[in-house]
């Protein structure tokens, strides 16, 4: 009798302890799918927000739904959005972040305060800059059948895969953004003709937009810096003899396998010198010149491909110099392994890393060439 | 003399240490040794784990001295019944602070990265009753328990590997940025959440075996909490450069709140559900210390009929720590008591007793 009581207390107890005061249901929840941030011409923050609208019956297909609000903060901006729709905004599942050109080219880090101090907020977000403005990304609303904030966050990941765009989460530019000794780049996003490309980089310097690397540059940069996707293609012209041209000049290869070893040099005058060097394993992709098979063609083809894309580095490289973006985080190998000299240096970085000498020397070895010769 | 159903084996001596020692420090631990070491930071853990390892010497030597007695009872013996009696009081609100100031830290965490709308009341009344349903058992209980929630810390240190997908090693050059002298302060601040091994100078009579053995599993636990540590805030460094380390103030959560996976999003939430576990044994390791000790002077050695007022203590401690000056006020009050009662009072004894011993042989 006594076990039935305590049951029954139990029981009763259990009905009345649910979680209360921090309940959150997803029914009463708007989700933000994306969220893009532009320049107003009053000097505000101009938001756009995707809102995914999971619909009652399965038959139909999710819509996005586009709101666009003005605030000085992104949470003001996000108020006032919640102001004009019903239930509450949540952004536990937000998937992508764009910054428009002109706001990029501002601090951009006030923007992302309230994502790293909000205990809810989603930290694995993918983020990119738009040319021109965010909104007018987003208000493509769907590109083919693919709603656009799907289509962006997809196209993002298989471009990482393809070493185009770097691996970038608002976690994972949080050290970066804070460090002093380097600079992150962003995914660079180009509406054209009702599709959305993503070929370039976006380079940033102490928060502000700096800069866009082209897309063979932008592969070039994230091989310097070690970071290779699962493939990384180039196409080249190949100009041994001078003819004209035509397509079988050309040669498309991938980068199978990248050794990167970088050195961080001091000389006499407190020169810095950074030496990179790479060790490239290729596979010819695409060669309608064909003759692979003669070691003589290949060595030449190796030389021929090592200089070229040395001198590509190069150029990444002093683009990279001319937008102050120090990439490859030049600053931070000084703070770790030259302390005596980044104390003397720290105060002008800026000017300071455009003076660096960087010498790359690219090893390409031809290893593969398909199933012909 | 000890009762047959409380008493344990070595090896869960050595997770009863273990537990004691791990609680809601290891979650800031990180940010505040970082602060004052900087890239160092690990080496100071490693440094408190070597001093801790020298207390626990000392400790295991004054209760070799007395093999049947807990630290209540050995104290009057050494000391004379009234000053011993005294201090004996004196661990007991030691003890019960330091339930207080974990039990106050554990709320603050949860409170900020969980359940915000929740009171605070509900949280310690939650947590407390979990804590009490375990402590008015006997130390074998206490202990088995202790070893299966010592599988969490496995998890732990299995999702901090995932980590290492993005670490920059140069993070933590250079490693003597601070100079020895800060890493060896820094030493001292990640003493504090070591701390909880104390619970040898209670449960070392109840271990089965010889004293040898003893120290032994001890030191082993103690060990794998010391590395455990220093490889949680090294990873910590490498993951986090040196500027957002000291904007963050629990680095290991927000590491795994960035982590994500294609089933789980917030990998965060659900290893503090499992933390809860963790924090609650440490919890409940310090709860049976004081216990032992009010159950000895006020209700013939059980320890049980202790328990409930001791909550409500706990429950007041906890309450009024809302306050940061006053969770300040404890955590300098631990510092001193640790120094006092843990550190300098056991070697005072220990002396004392060798003394004793050669006067009368």
């Amino acid at each position: 009798m006594k076990r039935i009581y305590c049951l029954c207390a139990v029981i009763f107890i259990l009905l009345f302890m649910t979680g209360c005061w921090d309940q959150d249901l997803l029914k009463n929840a708007r989700l933000i799918d994306g969220g893009g941030f532009d320049l107003a011409p009053n000097g505000k923050l101009l938001t756009t927000l995707v809102i995914r609208d999971v619909p009652a019956s399965e038959q139909q297909s999710p819509k996005n739904d586009i709101i666009f609000t003005e605030g000085n903060t992104t949470m003001e901006a996000r108020d006032n959005a919640d102001d004009q729709i019903s239930r509450h905004l949540r952004a536990y599942k937000n998937r992508i972040i764009l910054i428009g050109e002109e706001r990029a080219k501002q601090d951009i880090y006030p923007i992302f305060d309230i994502l790293y101090r909000d205990p809810k907020s989603a930290l694995n977000a993918r983020i990119g800059v738009a040319k021109g403005k965010a909104a007018d990304i987003f208000s493509l609303k769907k590109v083919g059948n693919v709603l656009i904030t799907e289509e962006i966050d997809e196209l993002i990941k298989s471009k990482e895969e393809t070493t185009t765009v770097p691996k970038v989460t608002i976690e994972k530019i949080y050290p970066i953004m804070m460090d002093p000794g380097e600079d992150f780049v962003l995914p660079y996003l180009v509406e054209k003709g009702g599709r959305v490309d993503v070929s370039r980089i976006a380079m940033f310097h102490n928060h502000q937009f700096t800069g866009i690397l082209r897309p063979d540059e932008s592969i070039m940069y994230l091989l310097l810096k070690d970071k290779k996707g699962k493939t990384a293609r180039f196409t080249r012209k190949i100009n041994i003899r001078n003819g004209h041209q035509n397509s079988y000049d050309f040669l498309t290869f991938n980068v199978e396998k990248s050794e990167q070893k970088m050195k961080v040099l001091i000389q006499s005058g407190n020169q810095i010198t950074v030496k990179l060097d790479l060790k490239w394993k290729v596979n010819i992709i695409e060669y309608p010149k064909d003759r692979l098979n003669e070691k003589k063609i290949v060595t030449q083809l190796n030389q021929h491909l090592s200089k070229e894309m040395t001198d590509l580095a190069k150029d990444t490289l002093k683009k990279m110099q001319k937008a102050r973006c120090d990439g490859l985080g030049i600053g931070r190998q000084l703070i770790a392994f030259h302390p005596r000299i980044w104390k003397t240096q720290k105060e002008d970085w800026d000017g300071n890393y455009q003076k660096v000498h960087f010498a790359p020397v690219i090893q390409v070895e031809i290893t593969k060439k398909g199933i012909i010769n | 003399m000890i009762p047959e159903k409380s008493r344990i084996s070595q090896g869960q001596f050595m997770f009863i240490v273990v537990q004691s020692q791990v609680g809601v420090g290891i979650l800031s631990l990180p940010n505040k040794v970082q602060a004052i070491a900087k890239g160092g930071g690990w080496i100071s853990v490693l440094i408190a784990g070597l001093a801790i390892q020298v207390i626990i010497l000392i400790l295991c030597a004054l209760c070799k001295q007395f093999p049947s007695d807990t630290i209540y009872s050995f104290l009057p013996k050494i000391t004379g019944k009234f000053l011993g009696n005294l201090l004996c009081f004196a661990y007991i609100s030691y003890f019960l602070l330091s339930a207080g100031t974990v039990l106050a830290k554990f709320a603050d965490v949860v409170e900020r990265w969980v359940l915000q709308g929740t009171p605070r009341w509900a949280l310690l009344i939650l947590s407390l009753l979990t804590c009490m349903y375990l402590a008015i058992e006997n130390l074998r209980v206490i202990a088995r328990l202790f070893v299966i929630s010592s599988l969490t810390i496995i998890v732990m240190v299995v999702l901090s590997l995932m980590g290492y997908v993005n670490v920059n090693f140069s993070y933590i050059f250079p490693i003597t940025e601070a100079g020895w002298g800060k890493i060896v302060k820094g030493a001292s601040e990640s003493l504090f959440p070591l701390v909880g091994y104390e619970i040898i100078l209670v449960t070392y009579p109840f271990v089965e075996g010889k004293s040898g053995g003893k120290l032994k599993a001890a030191s082993l636990g103690n060990m794998l909490i010391t590395l455990f540590y220093a490889f949680e805030v090294f990873t910590c460094l490498l993951i986090f450069s040196p500027a957002v380390m000291s904007e963050i103030s629990e680095p290991l959560l927000y590491m795994l709140k960035g982590f994500s996976f294609q089933l789980i999003q917030r990998i965060d939430l659900i290893f503090l559900s499992l933390w809860v576990f963790v924090v609650s044994t440490a919890m409940v390791s310090w709860i049976y210390m004081a216990t032992v000790g009010l159950g000895r002077f006020f209700h013939r050695g059980e320890h049980k009929k202790a328990v409930p007022y001791a909550m409500f203590i706990l429950f007041i401690l906890a309450m009024m720590a809302q306050d940061p000056s006053i969770s300040d006020f404890y955590d300098r009050m631990l510092k001193i008591g640790h120094y006092t009662f843990v550190v300098g009072l056991p070697l005072i004894l220990l002396c004392f007793t060798y003394l004793i011993r050669k006067r009368r042989t």
